[in-house]
């Protein structure tokens, strides 16, 4: 497998506080890599350092597996990115502001127009960018990331302040950029839904520890959908089901957990609760999803704090 | 790459403030000279000829003026950045820092050129109607004079660069401007002084009040040396620095 980014044991502190430590990360080449994270778990400083604003002192970072040093530029030519809030002067029409990255990166000036056409922002050409709204701000800060169609595109939470249509195509011109140009997208985003529908690969950073690495089709096919039932006789219940050779978990004395139930199985699950003569306060399918994988791996700090 | 970065920091400049006081400063200098002039009804030029009101005009740009531009254009071309997250714009593209700060510190130097330019034209343009108008002297054209105006834009190298260095460091514009007029303000203490030359802020004065021909060129020497000095300081500094906006 040929990898667009490989990051090898790259640590970071900033005044003896570790926010990386000793992460590993490979992106394939045409892939739309996930990159998830809680606030502060580090997924911003380590975008920083693949864009060389920060400086690495241990690790390695290659890119097309060319190893990357602190002073290294040539290398942007080929990425495109879009890191935090937009970087724009505000003073200048979009026209004028891709120019600069056309005129540094060596592009066409044909570039803008395709650019400005992709996120929509072609009517927009020669106005000067501080009466745009957020929304707009965002389109123009993605339209530089896409300049030129790079052969790696780097963005951080692309989608913000992007109305749901918006959302949605961004999310289909991300996951159709790899098809149509053989572009590797690194995506970070807080969105996990979003990740879910546009990723092909997913890597989770918890606390600047790489948590989880995967393709989504794999992860998603080792996690199960499992029902809750909520009854005042949990325990009772599991008996019931050992006796009928299925397995199930006590999770506490009201609440029993099924694993492994596909969605077509629930009706029948429920019907066979009732007809045994058990009270069913609620019945509740969990779908794999990755949000629920996300919470178990790295928790929630909201839930965590809640009282029981 | 160093012209390019030149063509697009100029482009930023587009709609600000930079380009309108490149005219306004020097005009109100001499604005003030021309009221001046017209107070006294012009008996110093007819007394002294033209060279007098050139000096006054130079003297009133290189002392004043000039350093307190000099703060606020470095401000202009650096506060674009600091306002707008710039600096991780320019820093995501494949340019290095060390370029991109002598891409501005030529700019300003561009920006002070010109201003000295628009200072040069506007005062033959006011001497050329004050003769329609029957003010008369001597050395309309004084080539000694205008060799002044150059003398004074070497010395302030020294300056725009300590100016420079000091916007691109710190995101408050209070800080570069805060410096600017404090130290302009402290022109006229050093010029006297036998230790002028440790404040780069009296060599504009020291090309511009007559000083004779030994102190001219050392001003100029300390501020390219001075220049030279900083400059190389501060693209060390900035190979080692890490963009943290």
């Amino acid at each position: 497998m040929q990898l667009a980014i490989e990051v090898s044991n790259l640590s970071k502190q900033f005044d003896n506080k570790v926010v990386l430590d000793k992460v590993n990360i490979n992106v394939p080449k045409g892939a739309v890599y996930g990159f998830l994270g809680n606030n502060g778990a580090g997924k911003s400083t380590l975008i920083r350092m693949l864009l060389g604003l920060l400086h690495s002192k241990s690790g390695e970072i290659k890119f097309n597996s060319q190893l990357i040093n602190n002073t290294e530029i040539v290398y942007k030519s080929n990425i495109g990115c879009l890191v935090d809030s937009p970087c724009l002067y505000l003073q200048l029409t979009p026209k004028e502001y891709l120019w600069i990255t056309c005129k540094i990166k060596g592009l066409a000036k044909t570039a803008v127009d395709e650019a400005l056409e992709i996120v929509n922002m072609s009517a927009h050409l020669n106005v000067p960018m501080d009466t745009f709204s957020l929304g707009m701000k965002q389109r123009i800060a993605l339209a530089n990331a896409l300049l030129g169609k790079p052969k790696l595109l780097i963005l951080d939470e692309p989608t913000n302040g992007l109305d749901p249509a918006g959302m949605k195509e961004i999310r289909h011109l991300l996951k159709s950029l790899p098809e149509q140009t053989g572009s590797t997208v690194f995506l970070s985003s807080h969105l996990l839904d979003e990740i879910q529908k546009t990723a092909s690969h997913v890597g989770i950073l918890h606390q600047g520890q790489m948590k989880l690495e995967s393709s989504l089709t794999d992860l998603m096919s080792q996690q199960s959908s499992s029902l809750d039932l909520i009854t005042p006789s949990a325990e009772k219940l599991k008996q019931y089901f050992l006796h009928n050779n299925i397995s199930s978990q006590l999770i506490s004395p009201k609440h029993l957990r099924i694993n492994e139930v596909k969605p077509t199985q629930c009706s029948d699950l429920n019907k066979q609760v009732i007809h045994a003569g058990f009270d069913l306060i609620e019945s509740r399918f969990n779908q794999a999803s990755l949000e629920n994988l996300f919470l178990q791996l790295v928790g929630s700090p909201a839930l965590e704090a809640k009282p029981c | 790459m160093l012209i390019k970065l030149i063509h697009i920091e100029l482009l930023k400049t587009k709609r600000s403030l930079a380009l309108l006081m490149m005219f306004l400063s020097p005009l109100m200098v001499l604005l003030v000279n021309l009221l001046l002039l017209l107070n006294n009804k012009g008996v110093m030029i007819g007394e002294k000829g033209w060279s007098i009101f050139w000096l006054q005009n130079y003297a009133m740009w290189g002392y004043f003026m000039m350093p307190l531009y000099i703060a606020l254009i470095t401000a202009l071309l650096n506060g674009i950045e600091h306002r707008t997250n710039g600096w991780r714009f320019m820093m995501t593209l494949p340019i290095k820092q060390k370029d991109l700060f002598l891409a501005k510190l030529i700019l300003a130097w561009l920006y002070l050129i010109g201003a000295s330019a628009v200072l040069f034209v506007s005062i033959v343009t006011s001497i050329v109607c004050l003769e329609v108008f029957g003010i008369n002297g001597a050395d309309m054209f004084s080539f000694e004079m205008s060799q002044k105006l150059i003398y004074t834009t070497i010395a302030c190298l020294a300056i725009l660069t300590i100016q420079h260095i000091i916007s691109w460091r710190w995101k408050n514009i209070v800080v570069p401007l805060g410096l600017g007029v404090v130290a302009t303000m402290s022109i006229m203490q050093f010029s006297h002084s036998k230790y002028w030359h440790f404040n780069p802020w009296t060599y504009t004065l020291m090309t511009t009040n007559g000083a004779a021909p030994t102190g001219q060129t050392l001003a100029m020497v300390y501020s390219l040396s001075m220049t030279l000095v900083l400059t190389l300081t501060a693209l060390y500094w900035l190979g080692k620095r890490e963009v943290r906006c």
